[in-house]
């Protein structure tokens, strides 16, 4: 995606953008970031140009009186997320739950080595696949997941590590850990 | 037990595969953006017309508040003559009438006061 010359390589942190009521910086900050989780979550493009488009419009409406006290990523996250299952259900007609968004990879090419990879990762309990697919593939950081989900900081790292122990001691993607 | 102090790390190799599996959008319509954009500061321009709506609404109840206080204040500053300490006399005798000098008593020094407002030169207004 193109756009937003400069705007954002912007040095100012989330903050002082909402600080100085300056959206365009945000939206081109962020918006290649809610377009791919966006994409994630609907898999399909046209939805996911929907959901981008409603996010924001979603920002918008709280932008001129939002008080940040974290990164806008905790904002975006579940706006996104929400938004996603709205459009899913509406669009075709499935019973979805929150949960069923994180093992909803894009469909695979053909049957390579990442087949194994996502059947490993499906046999994680939900919580802890979530927390995976949010830190690897979202990119958040720990405390942004830990404010997205309401959960203590604590939980999520634990959470995280024993994922990542039992992705280690899975036959299946054991080669990933092996030096 | 878990190390809580640090971030777990993933290799770098199982990362990228796992950012592989869920492929990354084509690019978004160049025109999308100001289309987002336009419907965002729209939205942002009904959001400020709201809250200024609002506060003009609340700014016209609270005058309304000042002017119909005032003018239940004026109208109960009207003059008091004899005829209306003669009143008092006449409820206090059956035992009603209001205590006017704040004593905490109701009687004859109310009539009095009543009486003296009455007389007053700047036309008894309480």
């Amino acid at each position: 995606m193109t756009g937003g010359v400069g705007l954002s390589d912007d040095p100012r942190s989330d903050r002082q953008l909402v600080e100085d009521g300056d959206f365009d910086a945000v939206y081109y900050r962020y918006r290649d970031w809610v377009a791919s989780l966006a994409f994630r979550f609907t898999r399909n493009h046209e939805d996911s140009l929907d959901v981008l488009q409603d996010t924001f419009v979603y920002l918008a409406s709280r932008f001129p009186s939002l008080h940040l006290t974290a990164s806008i990523k905790t904002l975006l996250y579940p706006a996104v997320r929400n938004l996603s299952l709205e459009l899913i259900r509406k669009r075709r007609r499935v019973t979805l739950d929150d949960a069923g968004l994180d093992i909803l990879p894009a469909p695979l090419e053909a049957a390579d080595d990442r087949g194994e990879l996502l059947a490993a990762l499906s046999s994680l309990p939900a919580t802890h696949r979530r927390v995976v697919v949010m830190r690897f593939v979202d990119d958040l950081k720990l405390e942004e997941i830990a404010q997205v989900l309401g959960i203590p900081l604590g939980t999520v790292k634990s959470r995280l590590h024993n994922a990542l122990q039992m992705l280690r001691a899975d036959a299946r993607t054991r080669r990933y850990f092996e030096i | 037990m878990t190390d809580d102090s640090r971030d777990p790390e993933a290799p770098s190799r199982l990362v990228d595969d796992l950012r592989s599996l869920y492929a990354k959008p084509p690019p978004a319509p160049a025109h999308l953006d100001a289309a987002i954009l336009n419907r965002a500061r729209a939205q942002m321009l009904r959001h400020r017309w709201r809250k200024r709506l609002l506060w003009a609404g609340a700014t016209a109840a609270a005058a309304c508040v000042a002017v119909v206080t005032l003018l239940s204040v004026q109208s109960s500053s009207k003059p008091v003559d004899i005829v209306d300490a003669l009143k008092l006399a006449h409820q206090i005798e059956a035992g009603k009438g209001r205590d006017v000098n704040s004593d905490g008593k109701i009687d004859r020094a109310d009539v009095d006061a009543l009486a003296m407002m009455a007389v007053r030169l700047n036309g008894g207004v309480r």
